[in-house]
């Protein structure tokens, strides 16, 4: 065997171990990369999250003042209305209404449900006016998701 | 040394220029490196570290602006969502100032938000107990708005219906602030604004139904006593059906009390089923009978057969004040039409009425029509009344609760309006102030208000001058408290149709203000007014071709 036929052997073996170096760095740098791209993913999703509760959590009370003011609508026409409405579709979601006392000081509760689960809930004291056409309702107390 | 003389014995033949062997020790470095290499190896770490570090920094800054961007959105939709709820619930605003604002909830409890001047957080809470909630803000700014102009902003906080609220939240990363804006609409309106319409009417008497009195049953039924056919005295119970705001009476034929003559009757309540009712009966005399109202059917009776006469002269324009339970103060127009007072006596086993003294006082004995009384306290009853020339008078009158006689407060009564007072009618604000609608000079619509002393028991006017409400015309009044400061005031107005105003009375001047005035019908005469609810009212007046009607108010605004 030629001398220098096992020196060149030996470079290409020491050739690798610098590949291993390179890979050693790319790993890293992959690493680095993914970690901050991970970070940044996980900083946008909490973000995206936090936009997604308060949209979602709108569209609820939206629904719900919607189931207000349906109620709010047909008592203006007939006061002593109380019939409620049970899973009305609204915008996606669906609101129940219900209710309670009794004229012209009814308790109007409405609970909105929006597309994706969120609930929201709005509560009104009302007093009904007896002037025609068209009763005066005028709120008395408002809770909302209490 | 002993591995490399190993290596080198083994697989490298030793020969001092070896090629293979030079590379081998360069590139392993295992005989040491050079200064140069040192200084090359260096620099190159150097240029790569100055290359990455800054990547590093602007990857650590973009983390923080969006942390801080993040916090900012958080801390901004927080405020907001906070604000907008609680002044949605709000029953009013009380205050308003550049950063701050505050309001009384549906409890009535007053919150404030404002911003905390040591660390700019927005805080929250009992005026006198605030709490961060949101923050740091750089501005909080509120914008108030009345229900309809949402142009010109508004700082009177009665009529503050819309806030913008906007609040520039500040950035405590490297971001920029973040500026929020919101607009809150008051749905609970706790404002002693009112806002007059008109309900239903219903024909009670279609015969004859002239000078009604009014009193009430309960939320829903109202009796009512009037002159009907052949100027006899009618009563009847009028009931409001609170679902459907309609009127209707329970008797298809009222009761006729006095077959003979019954008008200007006034009504007292004794207890839920007993009213006393004083009317001018035949011959001009003062009548006065225990009515009977049946809770299961509604049906009006009269207790006794016969009424009493507590004044075989003369008895008109009776006005009643509850004393106690079996005491009523009665005031009318006797002999000459002087003004005339006695204390009736209901017995509550028999209900028969009885004059507490033989005599009445006579309180004016020159003219006293129209009287019109308003109880003070248990022994002190102001009475307004058209005197001497068709003026106007007021005088406070005492009743001793163990003689039952009645006696003049004060030795001459107050002149109120010395042009022109008929019809006057009597509302209490407080305690020492009234307030009195009547007609004045070209049968106008007046109010003045009129101070008790409740040392000497003096009448005064507490304004040099009355408001006319009406320039036109203003008979007939008759006012019902809807809150603290407001009165329903129904009136024959301008063509002699039927018209009503709510009055509004100014405690820091005792000012009175008139809001717009409602035409409810083509014809009114001697009005009644009772209140149902905290909104709405139900007035009897003779109406069209001189019948018995009734009609719904309502004085809520939304």
């Amino acid at each position: 065997m030629h001398p220098q036929t096992i020196s060149v052997r030996r470079f290409m073996r020491i050739r690798r171990r610098q590949n291993g170096s390179v890979f050693l760095i790319v790993v890293f740098a992959i690493v680095l990369m993914a970690t901050i791209t991970v970070g940044i993913l996980q900083m946008t999703t909490e973000e995206l999250m936090l936009m997604q509760n308060q949209l979602y959590a709108a569209q609820a009370m939206c629904t719900a003042e919607a189931g207000l003011n349906a109620a709010f609508a047909q008592i203006r026409t007939n006061p002593s209305w109380t019939a409620g409405y049970t899973d009305e579709p609204f915008n996606g979601g669906t609101y129940d209404v219900t209710v309670t006392g009794t004229p012209p000081n009814p308790t109007i509760t409405s609970e909105g449900i929006s597309s994706q689960g969120y609930k929201a809930r709005v509560a009104a004291d009302v007093n009904v006016g007896s002037n025609t056409p068209g009763h005066v309702i005028r709120i008395y107390k408002l809770r909302i998701n209490e | 040394m002993r591995a490399r003389m190993k290596r080198t014995n083994g697989k490298v033949c030793l020969r001092p220029f070896d090629f293979a062997q030079g590379v081998l020790s360069k590139i392993e470095g295992r005989r040491g490196v050079t200064l140069m290499e040192l200084v090359i190896a260096m620099a190159m770490i150097t240029i790569i570290f100055a290359a990455v570090l800054p990547q590093f920094a602007l990857i650590r800054n973009s983390w923080d602006i969006k942390q801080g961007t993040a916090e900012a959105l958080q801390n901004g939709r927080v405020l907001m969502d906070h604000i907008n709820r609680n002044l949605s619930k709000a029953k009013q605003i009380t205050a308003v100032a550049a950063s701050s604002i505050n309001f009384n909830d549906c409890n009535g409890v007053t919150f404030q938000y404002d911003v905390n001047s040591v660390n700019n957080y927005v805080e929250y809470g009992l005026t006198s107990d605030r709490a961060d909630l949101a923050g740091p803000v750089n501005s909080l700014t509120f914008t108030c708005y009345d229900a309809c102009d949402l142009d010109d902003p508004n700082t009177d906080v009665s009529k503050i219906r819309t806030v913008r609220v906007e609040s520039t939240v500040t950035n405590t990363g490297l971001g920029q602030d973040k500026t929020f804006a919101a607009w809150a609409y008051l749905r609970t309106n706790g404002s002693s604004q009112t806002a007059l319409t008109k309900g239903t009417t219903f024909e009670f008497d279609t015969s004859n139904g002239q000078y009604p009195a009014l009193s009430q049953i309960d939320s829903t039924h109202y009796l009512c006593a009037y002159m009907g056919p052949g100027s006899d005295g009618f009563a009847n119970v009028l009931t409001v059906n609170l679902g459907t705001w309609t009127i209707s009476k329970s008797m298809l034929t009222a009761l006729e009390f006095d077959t003979s003559d019954g008008q200007y009757p006034a009504l007292s309540q004794i207890d839920s089923t007993h009213y006393l009712c004083a009317y001018r009966g035949p011959d001009n005399d003062g009548f006065a009978i225990v009515l009977t109202v049946n809770p299961g059917t509604w049906a009006v009776s009269k207790a006794t057969l016969l009424p009493l006469e507590y004044d075989t002269s003369n008895g008109l324009y009776p006005v009643l004040s509850q004393i106690d339970s079996t005491h009523y103060l009665c005031a009318y127009t006797g002999t000459g039409n002087n003004g005339f007072a006695i204390v009736l006596t209901v017995d509550p086993g028999t209900w028969a009425v009885t004059k507490a003294t033989l005599l009445p006082l006579e309180y004016d004995a020159s003219n006293s029509l129209y009287p019109a009384l308003s109880q003070i306290d248990s022994t002190h009853y102001l009475c307004a009344y058209t005197g001497s020339g068709s003026d106007g008078f007021a005088i406070v009158l005492t009743v001793d609760l163990g003689t039952w006689a009645v006696t003049k407060a004060t030795l001459t009564a107050l002149e109120f309006d010395t042009a022109d007072g008929t019809y006057p009618a009597l509302a209490q604000i407080d305690s020492t102030h009234y307030l009195c609608a009547y007609t004045g000079t070209g049968n106008d619509g007046f109010a003045i208000v009129l101070t008790v002393n409740p040392g000497t028991w003096a009448v005064s006017k507490a304004t040099l001058l009355p408001f006319e409400y009406d320039t036109s015309n203003g008979l007939y009044p008759a006012l019902s408290q809807i809150h603290s400061s407001g009165f329903l005031c129904s009136y024959q107005g301008p063509s002699s149709r039927a018209w009503a105003v709510v009055l509004n009375v100014d405690s820091a001047g005792w000012t009175i203000s008139a809001e717009t005035p409602l035409e409810f019908d083509s014809a009114l005469a001697w009005p009644a007014l009772a209140q149902i609810d905290a909104g709405n009212y139900l007035c009897v007046y003779a109406g069209q071709g001189s019948d018995g009607w009734a009609a719904l108010f309502c004085t809520l605004r939304p």
